[in-house]
């Protein structure tokens, strides 16, 4: 990497189902005032921008002619990425590279959604390919259902598995104050009363449709340490396409997200990750997917996730946190939630989350985003003064 | 299928949406629906009064709240005549029609319109206008009908 | 307040029409499905797999899979049911704007060469309660007149009885 990029500025929004009294411009202006604020910028230091968000959810295209005004890119070099549900993460990607590249000193990064202007599952149904199995799509739900289905056969995982990963969102969640749903669960019997949406997949389980935006300042190291936050150093990132879900049939793998982790552990000599990385925010958007995954990132053995759940060790304040900030499941913008894990992982690593910060002494941190079944991006960042 | 015969499958996309005007462009819009009256909004950092208005200024990224009322008259700064049909969704009506840049009395930024009851021939820039509006008006910028010449 | 006024929004639908070329491997897959009612696969000569559906290139090892006829093979259309789900919540068809809401059946078989696919589990009136895991599954078709070319062209999976 020729230059080391930081973090050096974060803001979000809050969440909410709807956000009836801003335009998208104007939802994506909360978010930047924010992370400038943060940062302790003025919108002219920003040299380059990158927005995005899902496209179809919300009907309008070239979002970032429009977005331009509102973000403070007006003159600028700015560009639009939309990966579906990593858009976040690669966004982060993205401006990570625009300064590493050397081409720009402070880069933002911004991600919205407003998912109650359109119908987010009509939308997500167009990802799957017309000609194929766009027939047969029941959008993320859908999904999700077959990976809780298989993950219950393949681990002897109890049915209430699920519920105890909501728990434990739920009381993140509660800390977070951007977290959208702030649902007051006290017990897992309390969970397990949410309605099935496809056995064994409760609503309790998936996440909302959330309204929202973030953005994050991204900085050269030699801007980054002029600056007064502490800066959040960018150690690594990668992005992983598998083989497409019609190759395999409809079954689901977590090749992307096993590929994707791998590599970044590898290139970091990260050999425990457990004891290595002190906190995930791992995009995941249903609470099975949850424990799915921490075990196809190798965080843990095959079928010891959801063990490890009913020990507690998941917690804001447990050994390993996952998801601090409550998570997918609580919160989900969706060209917003890849960036979300990012900045909550930057917090957690400036010590600056407030009640949810995690009790762990805060090193490194993984941050990732996944989409379309079909592909993971994943970062790497670290505490200063490591 | 014989071989160099393309397979082609005729297919769509059709969905509901319902777009936000947001808190500041939903006051404006209320304001043309109920009263018939145009409003723009100032920056007092930049001294710019926008026309349509926003929220926020694109040059300082500071909160606009100053709105200024403004009259239905202005000056016509641009103009062109839509001939392509793209079907019912997209078009305000069915083409040949008049498009142009109106820079409203008092405002610092033009708003696209439809132009009516005038002949391409006379449309030159320069050209006084004023707005027609719509009798019964539901709250979108097409309860102007349409800017004609000022006679 | 500001806040606790009337907000406004615009209410529209967006219509796009679209031709979609499926190109000679997926466009001769889904016009034999149409006229013959058969089920094909192509075998990559490098790697050896059976790829569904067949396309040009093996995603994998990057051989160039041949035109039909040449290694193409079709299937039986029967398999095992692997698993299913029945979707009970109300889905919009982004491709006509209605929303379907009775539920429904999805079931994943596993067909010829292990190969896996999902399709509808039928018929309409199925008993969910007597299925099981590793049942027998044999491919439905539509009526001849009925086909368009389609992967629904393949009415649904339906139980066979032993």
């Amino acid at each position: 990497m020729a230059i080391r990029p930081a973090i050096v500025g974060v803001g979000q929004t809050y969440h909410r189902s709807k956000r009836p009294d801003v335009n998208i411009g104007e939802l994506c202006t909360e978010a930047v005032r924010a992370a400038l604020e943060d940062a302790k910028l003025p919108p002219e230091k920003i040299g380059a921008f990158v927005v995005g968000n899902m496209e179809l959810f919300e009907g309008r295209y070239m979002q970032d002619m429009w977005q331009a005004d509102f973000v403070g890119a007006v003159g600028k070099p700015l560009i639009r990425v939309t990966t579906g549900g990593t858009t976040g993460g690669t966004l982060a990607s993205v401006a990570f590279e625009h300064v590493a590249s050397g081409m720009f000193d402070l880069v933002m990064a911004v991600g919205f959604e407003k998912q109650s202007e359109g119908d987010t599952r009509a939308g997500l149904k167009t990802v799957a390919d017309p000609l194929w199995n766009r027939w047969q799509t029941t959008g993320a739900i859908g999904y999700f259902a077959r990976v809780a289905t298989f993950y219950i056969k393949e681990t002897g995982a109890p049915e209430d598995a699920g519920s105890r990963v909501r728990l434990r969102l739920a009381r993140h969640a509660a800390r977070n104050p951007h977290a959208h749903l702030r649902m007051d669960l006290e017990s897992v019997d309390q969970v397990m009363k949410f309605p099935y949406l496809i056995p064994p997949l409760r609503q309790s389980d998936m996440c909302p449709a959330s309204e929202g935006a973030c953005a994050i300042i991204v900085a050269s190291e030699e801007t980054a340490r002029k600056l007064p936050r502490k800066p959040v150093w960018v150690d690594d990132w990668t992005s992983v396409h598998k083989e497409m879900v019609y190759v395999r049939g409809g079954r689901h793998s977590t090749a992307d997200l096993e590929m994707a982790a791998d590599r970044l552990f590898r290139r970091n000599g990260i050999r425990e990750p457990m004891k290595d990385i002190s906190v995930a925010e791992i995009y995941a958007p249903a609470t099975w997917a949850e424990l799915e995954w921490l075990e196809a990132y190798g965080f843990c053995e095959k079928g010891d996730a959801w063990k490890l759940e009913e020990k507690g060790q998941f917690h804001f304040d447990g050994p390993f946190p996952v998801n601090p900030s409550g998570g997918v499941v609580c919160t989900n913008p969706i060209g917003a939630t890849g960036l979300i894990r990012v900045a909550e992982c930057a917090l957690q690593l400036r010590g600056d989350a407030g009640e949810h910060q995690i009790t762990r002494k805060p090193t490194r941190g993984f941050s990732t985003a996944w989409g379309g079944s079909g592909w993971t991006v994943a970062h790497l960042l670290s505490a200063d003064g490591l | 299928m014989a071989s160099g015969e393309a397979f082609v499958v005729e297919g769509k996309l059709r969905v509901p949406y319902d777009n936000w005007y947001g808190t500041l462009a939903s006051a404006f819009f209320r304001e043309l629906r109920d009263h018939g009256k145009i409003r723009g909004i100032r920056c007092p950092a930049c001294e710019k009064v926008y026309m349509p208005p926003r929220s926020v200024c694109p040059r300082c990224l500071g909160t606009l709240s100053e709105w200024v009322d403004l009259p239905p008259t202005g000056t016509l700064q641009t103009f062109t005549v839509v001939h392509y049909d793209y079907g019912q969704y997209y078009q305000p009506m069915k083409p040949p029609y008049l498009l142009g840049i109106i820079r409203l009395d008092g405002a610092d930024t033009g708003l696209c319109h439809l132009l009516g009851e005038v002949e391409q021939q006379e449309l030159a820039p320069g050209l006084r206008v004023e707005a027609r509006f719509r009798e019964d008006r539901k709250g979108n910028i097409l309860d102007i009908v349409y800017f004609r010449p000022i006679r | 307040m500001e806040e606790r006024e009337e907000r406004l929004s615009q209410e529209r639908i967006m219509e796009i029409r679209y031709r979609w070329s499926a190109g000679p491997y997926l466009g001769r897959f889904l016009a034999e499905l149409r006229d013959k009612g058969k089920f094909y696969v192509v075998r990559c000569p490098g790697c050896e797999r059976f790829l569904l559906p067949p396309r040009i290139v093996c995603s994998t090892c990057y051989t160039r899979i041949p035109e039909y006829p040449d290694g193409w093979i079709a299937l039986s259309g029967r398999g095992i049911l692997l698993d299913w789900q029945r979707v009970i919540y109300p889905q919009m068809d982004p491709e006509t704007g209605e929303v379907r809401d009775e539920p429904f059946l999805h079931g994943t078989f596993r067909l010829d060469h292990d190969l896996l696919f999902v399709h509808y589990l039928g018929p309409a009136d199925l008993d969910e309660g007597r299925l099981q895991e590793g049942m027998k599954v044999e491919m439905v078709m539509k009526p001849q007149e009925q086909r368009e070319g389609k992967v629904t062209d393949i009415h649904y999976f339906r139980i066979v009885e032993d």
